[in-house]
């Protein structure tokens, strides 16, 4: 039952059937085993498993003091900064509807510069930063037909898209995956329409986040910020693991309530 | 094991943001293919991030970045799969998929494995099937072990783990789990560090599983 309400989200969020029964022979035409697996089997254990490791993303690691500060300093917009967000869903449905290349010149301005700052400080050069924020913004060209802006608002969108080609490069370091392959694009599941009526809208996602206390905030703000599983950054705050975990808990539990109460 | 059959708040936040290794995205990603609300926390979370996004400071670009990006936008999507599903599982990602078609070997009587990635460090990510009513040697872990039922189901302790569920143990859990008698098990592992065999049968079943 669950599996039927997945397909139906899966397919809303691509457009189009990217099922294949593994059991049935493809009757698609599309080839669902990719690129990779046509070599024989040694060659994909070489491919997946031989690879040297490549570091070019990362310099070296930031000290915990650094991580504080740049928690610390993070500016909170205000909620008026916020209402204009709407304008940035209504880019993106231009780009689907029209291919309006105005919008997507604005988009481009607001947010690649937006993105280049994420990614290094997730530990990117400004190069490779650049690069992938160009990626980025590319993904939403084409991509911005799946977009639905009653379901994420464009920061979250474009977000993902950032947070996902960042992985994939660096899953691509660490074992090379020629570049064409398709399997190279991440899966990643998102949040049914009826559970999630709210997170659309920025405004009263910052209005959620504003309730956060200033431990909780801080936890969060590092895990996006600092390319670093919660256990590393319980490490660097000198806080006890368990500590984290339950700023974490308490934060989801605010933002749960915050974000269904609005409904 | 932990009890509840769903990834910790804290593993949720590191998928959202970002910072799970390849192989526990996996994982926890087909969870979220079975489990509707924690779906919904890593939405509410995925928000957060792109207010903080929108609130970053820009950074310089090149000064012909955005004529290049008008210059590239025709250029075709590449292929996109996203989440693939077969008649008896609960949907995984296409590698997944992939790892049990192309690498699955038989380890012991009722027992394939088929590695799905390997690293960063000692993590391996793979596919374990067991066989109706067989129990997994007993074994500790030297690190973490993720752990989502794609069908079938199995026992520990306890607890049952049916079909989408997710189980986590660290490294100083002792446990054989069972499957249940009514099918096999399959399940996705991403586990550091090897199993350590805590009985005669684990140490035989222990060099042929090889993971
Ligand atoms: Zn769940």
């Amino acid at each position: 039952m669950t599996f039927r309400c997945f397909e139906t989200w899966i397919s809303h969020l691509t457009r189009r059937s990217v099922y294949v029964d593994a059991t049935l022979p493809d009757q698609s035409g599309y080839d669902p085993v990719g690129r990779v697996i046509r070599r024989d089997l040694g060659d994909v254990e070489k491919v997946m498993y031989g690879a040297p490791q490549i570091k070019s993303l990362r310099p070296p690691p930031r000290s915990a003091a650094f991580l504080r500060r740049d928690a610390r300093v993070m500016p909170r917009r205000t909620e008026a900064a916020a209402r204009g967000a709407a304008v940035y869903s209504d880019m993106i449905v231009a780009i689907a509807q029209r291919g309006d290349r105005d919008a997507f010149a604005s988009l481009f301005s607001h947010f690649a510069p937006r993105v280049k700052s994420y990614l290094m400080r997730m530990g990117a050069v400004s190069e490779a930063a650049e690069e992938l924020a160009q990626e980025t913004l590319l993904t939403v060209w084409r991509k911005a037909s799946v977009f639905d802006p009653s379901r994420a608002a464009a920061s979250t969108w474009i977000f993902t898209i950032a947070r996902n080609l960042r992985i994939d490069l660096a899953r691509k370091d660490n074992r090379p995956i020629p570049a064409e392959d398709p399997s190279v694009e991440r899966p990643l599941p998102a949040a049914p329409e009826a559970l999630l009526a709210v997170a659309q809208d920025e405004v009263l996602i910052r209005r959620a986040i504003a309730t956060l206390s200033d431990d909780q905030a801080q936890v969060i703000r590092l895990a996006f910020f600092s390319d670093k599983p919660h256990a590393e950054i319980a490490e660097d705050l000198g806080l006890p693991l368990g500590t984290v975990k339950s700023r974490l808990r308490l934060a989801m539990a605010r933002l749960r309530v915050r974000l269904e109460s609005l409904q | 094991m932990t009890s509840s059959h769903h990834p910790s708040t804290a593993v949720l936040v590191d998928y959202a943001a970002g910072t799970l290794a390849i192989g526990q995205v996996f994982v926890v990603a087909a969870h979220l293919g079975a489990c509707p609300s924690c779906r919904a926390d890593v939405e509410r979370i995925e928000a957060v991030g792109g207010v903080f996004l929108n609130d970053l400071p820009p950074e310089k670009l090149a000064p012909d970045a955005l004529s290049r990006a008008l210059a590239q936008i025709e250029r075709p999507a590449p292929a996109s799969t996203v989440m693939q599903a077969r008649a008896d599982w609960i949907t995984v990602p296409r590698d997944v998929l992939e790892a049990a078609r192309r690498r699955r070997r038989w380890a012991a009587p009722g027992v394939w494995v088929a590695p799905v990635t390997k690293g960063p460090g000692d993590l391996r990510t793979y596919l374990l099937r067991v066989a109706p009513g067989m129990s997994v040697p007993r074994h500790t872990h030297r690190g973490s072990e993720m752990v989502c039922v794609l069908k079938g189901a199995f026992v520990d302790g306890a607890h049952t783990y049916a079909r989408g569920d997710f189980a986590y143990s660290d490294g100083d859990v002792e446990h054989c789990p069972v499957v249940t008698r009514d099918g096999e098990c399959v399940c996705l592992v991403a586990a550091q560090g090897a199993l350590i065999p805590r009985d005669w049968v684990g140490r035989v079943f222990q060099p042929f599983v090889g993971i």
